[in-house]
C-alpha cells in the first residue's frame, strides 16, 4: 500500500525542454502545473542492477545511493533524468527513488 | 506535473498526487499523508565507487550526459514556471544541502560545507554533522545523537573516510556511520535526511528554512 512507500530524494530539477507558460508567477504559487501528459516520462517499475565494477558511468556522473545493512545501491541521475522515479525494494522496504 | 518547480507524482493504486520535495499527498484520497524519507547518499560516480566498491548500480545504457546539463549550468534559469524569487540571501541556483526533520528545515551551502570539511549544525532541535572529507568524498550527513548522547566530531587525521568524536576519541566510518574503534566501537550513527537542491527550489517548499553559510 502506498503509504508504506518511501522516498529517497532528489535535486530540484525541472525540464528545460518543456518550457510552458512562463508568465511571471509569485513565489508562493500554490497551483499544480501540468507541463507534460501523465506518464510522458516513464517511471521504472522493474529495476535491474549490475555490479559497480562492471558499470559504465562517467566519473563526474551524479548518483543517488542507499546504504543498507547488507549492501548498497546506486541510481544514476542521468538515467533518472529520463525516468524521474524508480520503484524498488531495498532490504525489504518498498522505496521510490525520485529525481 | 509541477508544484513550485518540483516534481509531482501519482500513485497507481489510488491516483493520489504527491509532491516529491516534501513527500506530501496534496490531492486525492490519501491527501494529508506523508511519505517517509529514506536517507540517501548523493555522490559523483567516482566518489561513490571508491566508498562502496561492492555496491550494485541500476543498469544503464547509452546516456552520455544529463538532459539538464545546460539548465544546470545556467545561473539565470531557475525553474520553468517563471516564479519570482523574492529572497536575496543566495543566488537562486546556489546548490544547497537541504536537511529536514518533521518540524524544521535547514539549507547548508554546499560549497561552504566543502570548504569547511566538517560542519555541525542544527535542524530545528536536531543536531547534525555534515562531512566532506576531501574532494574525493561525497558530503554525508548524520544525526549527532547516539544512545541519548550528543557527540561532537572532527575529521580524523591521516584517515580519509573517518571522523572522530571529541568526547571519547572513537573513530567513525563515513561510509556507514559505524564506530570502528574506541570505546564506542560498534555504535551506529543515524543518517539525517539530506539531499542536494537548488536554493530557489528548496525555498519554494520550505519558505521558513534556516540557512547555514560561511
Amino acid at each position: 500500500m502506498i503509504v508504506n512507500f518511501i522516498s529517497v530524494l532528489p535535486v530540484l530539477l525541472t525540464a528545460s525542454a518543456v518550457v510552458a507558460a512562463a508568465d511571471q508567477r509569485g513565489q508562493n504559487d500554490n497551483a499544480l502545473h501540468v507541463v507534460l501528459p501523465r506518464d510522458a516520462i516513464p517511471a521504472i517499475f522493474e529495476p535491474e542492477f549490475e555490479p559497480a565494477s562492471k558499470a559504465r558511468l562517467a566519473d563526474h556522473e551524479l548518483v543517488i545511493g542507499v546504504v543498507g545493512e547488507n549492501g548498497q545501491r546506486a541510481y544514476s541521475t542521468w538515467q533518472l533524468d529520463r525516468h524521474e522515479i524508480v520503484n524498488d525494494t531495498f532490504e525489504g522496504r518498498p522505496i521510490a527513488v525520485t529525481w | 506535473m509541477l508544484f513550485r518547480d518540483g516534481l509531482v507524482m501519482y500513485d497507481r493504486e489510488t491516483d493520489t498526487l504527491w509532491t516529491q520535495v516534501d513527500g506530501k499527498a496534496v490531492k486525492g484520497s490519501l491527501m494529508g499523508r506523508k511519505l517517509e524519507i529514506v536517507p540517501s547518499v548523493h555522490a559523483t560516480w567516482k566518489q561513490w565507487k571508491q566508498l562502496y566498491p561492492e555496491s550494485v548500480v541500476l543498469k544503464k545504457r547509452g546516456i552520455p550526459r544529463s538532459s539538464y546539463d545546460a539548465y544546470n549550468r545556467d545561473p539565470n534559469r531557475a525553474g520553468i514556471l517563471g516564479r519570482r524569487i523574492g529572497d536575496r540571501r543566495l543566488p537562486p541556483k546556489e546548490r544547497v544541502i537541504g536537511v529536514r526533520t518533521e518540524e524544521a528545515a535547514t539549507a547548508f551551502v554546499e560549497k561552504d560545507v566543502r570548504e569547511a570539511g566538517l560542519v555541525q549544525g542544527e535542524v530545528g532541535s536536531v543536531q547534525v554533522v555534515l562531512v566532506a572529507a576531501g574532494s574525493d568524498h561525497p558530503i554525508v550527513t548524520f544525526n549527532r545523537r547516539v544512545s541519548g548522547r550528543v557527540l561532537s566530531f572532527r575529521l580524523a587525521q591521516g584517515a580519509p573516510s573517518v571522523m572522530e568524536d571529541t568526547e571519547t576519541g572513537s573513530r567513525w566510518s563515513l561510509a556507514d556511520g559505524k564506530a570502528i574503534s574506541g570505546s564506542l566501537k560498534g555504535a551506529q550513527l543515524e543518517r539525517a535526511p539530506a539531499y542536494p537542491a537548488f536554493w530557489f527550489g528548496w525555498l519554494g517548499y520550505f519558505p521558513n528554512t534556516a540557512l547555514w553559510k560561511r
